[in-house]
């Protein structure tokens, strides 16, 4: 206890100069009252942003726009099967590709 | 993670996708054009034309266009088929064919109105075209004119001592084109003196005094100076060294062509004209197709553009025409695109020219013609029976039909017609005769041998049952020329859905063919004489025909000093046509030995 006390006495020694001068911005923080001062105290809440869905939909959005950006582009090769000029992409799984 | 912190987020990923759309999309839009610039793809012309039109700045928007129209356009358009009576080629890969006049004409508009400085050669490569735009499409005295006043003020505000090449060149073809020959003349020897004191390197010098020369003959010949400009044209082939890859420059390719022409003219001859239209047979103009008159010499090479020296560009009715025409024979060529092809052919003979002579006008008109549809057999029906049945959509305006089938083997294929006077869209096939159609032999001595290849799917032909073949149908009139046919450019997805390919599996391969297809030849022959002693009727007919091919070969490739080979042979026909009675081997026996 002597010790407790001791320390006690010591701290009120070193803060003895020291004075609380925010107690306003305290009761502000908690008792907001103007639109700023619930404004801040809104800002300031701590929320829980669900790790799954958001990078889910973030993930989603990101493969539609490299699908949109990047669509493979058609290929315009052409290839002579049976004396017709036919474009490849046409014929090819017809088992005709390879004459010519 | 509190409110603010999560909102600060969402601005910045707003503020960074604004970024992307205002900074980074322009940069991302300029490589995709890059690519598809770069690759030939089809749909660059749009990219192009958008990357310029949103191109935020005047300098921005000038060097686009220098970019990707002023670098590519100056010659010719690239097209996709190249046709004349003797040849076609076409594109393995539709690719960007570059932009038309009609769709550079506002932007080379904008260009040379807005570009400060005229030195360089992008100016004049955007006058000039602009140019050729106005002679096509108001008149020669106006392109005339306008040429005449981009020079002037060319040479107010280069900075260049010596005349702009491509617009001086520009004017003497305009001045000839016009017919002011006197100041077609003038220009070219004021240019020609201005030259004299630039110092060039020869090979160069050699190849411009060519292109100045093209114009000289053509003003020698208006004169009637036939031999100077045949002389002219003499003296410059001898400067004139091809490059070092082993090919030859375009103007001395069009230069030789002129020389071998006026080699044969007249010295009093006039120019003729050939002038027609190109359209479908709906009546449809084909418009903006490149055509070229060609000389005999030329007509068995590849279209070149750039080497021909009768260049002309069907309108919007289609029309084309070709003034000083130099009399003599030639053959049309046409550069088209697919889109203009697709579905269509064009149905010509071979060995079909246009004459002109002294002053003639000639016309001659294009028609593309649909193709025929087939019916059946398609996409790989398997024939079983003997009869088989072939038909194709009618073609009312056809005095009669012949079918082809193309029996394809290792690195080529080859086509026969097996029917003529076919009166009907359909008809029967019996296997038999196929499988006894005639086939090459000679009874007499070989004088040399060589050894050519033997494909066992060629020698096999009808009877390859594991084979595949194609076949085709042409319409023709009462003088049996043709009028439509059934092969063609078939693009479009709708003409694609019936590929004319069938299989034949009347019979199975024998010991002896699957001896032949592994190449073992000598052991199929011995395979087929066993077979001719062994079996009967249709089977033993074929071991006939393949055992007479393989002896044909052999003969070839040994020699038959003693005539054995030929006396086993000419014994295998006399059997065939002893079982079968068919005319084709009577005609075969018929050959002396």
């Amino acid at each position: 206890m002597k010790e407790r006390e001791e320390v006690k006495r010591c701290i009120d020694e070193q803060l003895e100069h020291i004075q609380f001068t925010k107690q306003k911005e305290v009761l502000k923080r908690t008792h907001p009252k103007t639109a700023r001062e619930k404004w801040v105290a809104w800002m300031n809440q701590e929320m829980t942003v669900p790790v799954v869905p958001v990078t889910s939909v973030a993930a989603l959005l990101l493969v539609i726009n490299m699908m949109v950006g990047d669509s493979p582009t058609q290929t315009n090769q052409l290839v002579e099967v049976g004396g017709n000029v036919y474009y490849k992409h046409v014929v090819e799984g017809r088992g005709l590709e390879g004459e010519s | 993670m509190k409110r603010k912190n999560f909102l600060y987020g969402v601005v910045g990923m707003l503020a960074f996708s604004l970024c992307y759309v205002y900074l980074l999309a322009p940069i991302v839009e300029e490589r995709k054009v890059e690519r598809a610039f770069s690759q030939g793809e089809p749909n660059a012309n749009e990219l192009i034309i958008n990357l310029i039109d949103r191109a935020n700045t005047d300098s921005q928007k000038l060097h686009y266009i220098e970019k990707y129209m002023l670098m590519y356009s100056f010659c010719c358009p690239i097209k996709d088929v190249y046709l004349s009576p003797s040849m076609s080629h076409w594109q393995e890969e539709q690719s960007w064919h570059g932009f038309t006049l009609e769709e550079m004409v506002p932007y080379l508009e904008m260009y040379v109105e807005r570009r400060g400085n005229v030195d360089g050669v992008h100016y004049q490569e955007a006058v000039v075209l602009l140019t050729d735009y106005y002679a096509f499409h108001t008149s020669i005295l106006e392109a005339t004119e306008y040429v005449e006043a981009k020079r002037d003020d060319f040479i107010d505000r280069s900075t260049m001592i010596h005349m702009p090449r491509e617009l001086t060149m520009k004017l003497v073809e305009l001045y000839i084109d016009g017919e002011q020959y006197t100041k077609a003349w003038s220009l070219i020897e004021e240019y020609e003196q201005e030259q004299l004191h630039l110092e060039e390197d020869e090979e160069w010098k050699v190849i411009q005094d060519g292109e100045l020369l093209e114009w000289k003959v053509e003003l020698l010949i208006q004169e009637q100076k036939v031999e100077d400009a045949i002389s002219r044209i003499t003296d410059w082939q001898k400067r004139v060294q091809s490059p070092e890859d082993g090919g030859s420059y375009d103007i001395e390719e069009r230069l030789a062509s002129m020389l071998e022409q006026l080699k044969k003219i007249d010295a009093s001859f006039s120019y003729g004209t050939v002038s027609g239209v190109i359209a479908n047979e709906n009546g449809e103009p084909i418009i903006g197709a490149e055509v070229y008159l060609r000389t005999e010499q030329q007509s068995s090479h590849s279209i070149h553009p750039e080497s021909e020296k009768y260049r002309a560009i069907t309108d919007h009715n289609g029309f084309y025409q070709f003034d000083h025409v130099v009399p003599d024979s030639y053959q049309l060529g046409v550069g088209l695109d697919f889109e203009q092809i697709d579905g269509y052919s064009w149905p010509v003979a071979i060995d079909e020219r246009i004459k002109v002579s002294s002053g003639e006008e000639v016309d001659y008109d294009v028609t593309l013609v649909q193709l025929l549809e087939v019916n059946h057999p398609v996409n790989d029906h398997v024939f079983t029976g003997n009869e088989m049945e072939f038909s194709w959509k009618e073609d009312r305006t056809a005095a009669s039909y012949q079918l082809a089938v193309t029996t394809y083997f290792d690195g080529g294929s080859i086509t026969h017609i097996v029917k003529e006077g076919i009166e009907q869209p359909e008809v029967e096939i019996s296997i038999e005769d196929l499988y006894h159609s005639a086939f090459y032999v000679s009874f007499a001595e070989p004088k040399e041998r060589y050894s050519s290849m033997l494909h066992p799917e060629q020698q096999l032909s009808y009877a390859h049952s594991e084979g595949r073949f194609s076949w085709y149908v042409i319409s023709v009139d009462e003088k049996g020329k043709e009028i439509r046919r059934s092969t063609g450019y078939r693009l479009n997805e709708e003409l694609a859905q019936d590929i004319p390919f069938f299989q034949m599996k009347q019979r199975t391969l024998t010991s002896a063919d699957q001896l032949l297809l592994r190449k073992k030849v000598d052991q199929a022959l011995s395979s087929y004489q066993h077979d001719i002693e062994q079996r009967e009727g249709i089977e033993q007919e074929h071991a006939l025909i393949m055992a007479t091919k393989l002896l044909e070969h052999k003969k070839e490739r040994e020699g038959d000093d003693n005539g054995e080979i030929r006396r086993v042979m000419r014994g295998y026909i006399e059997q065939l046509y002893e079982l079968t009675g068919r005319e084709e081997y009577e005609v075969m026996l018929s050959e002396k030995g």
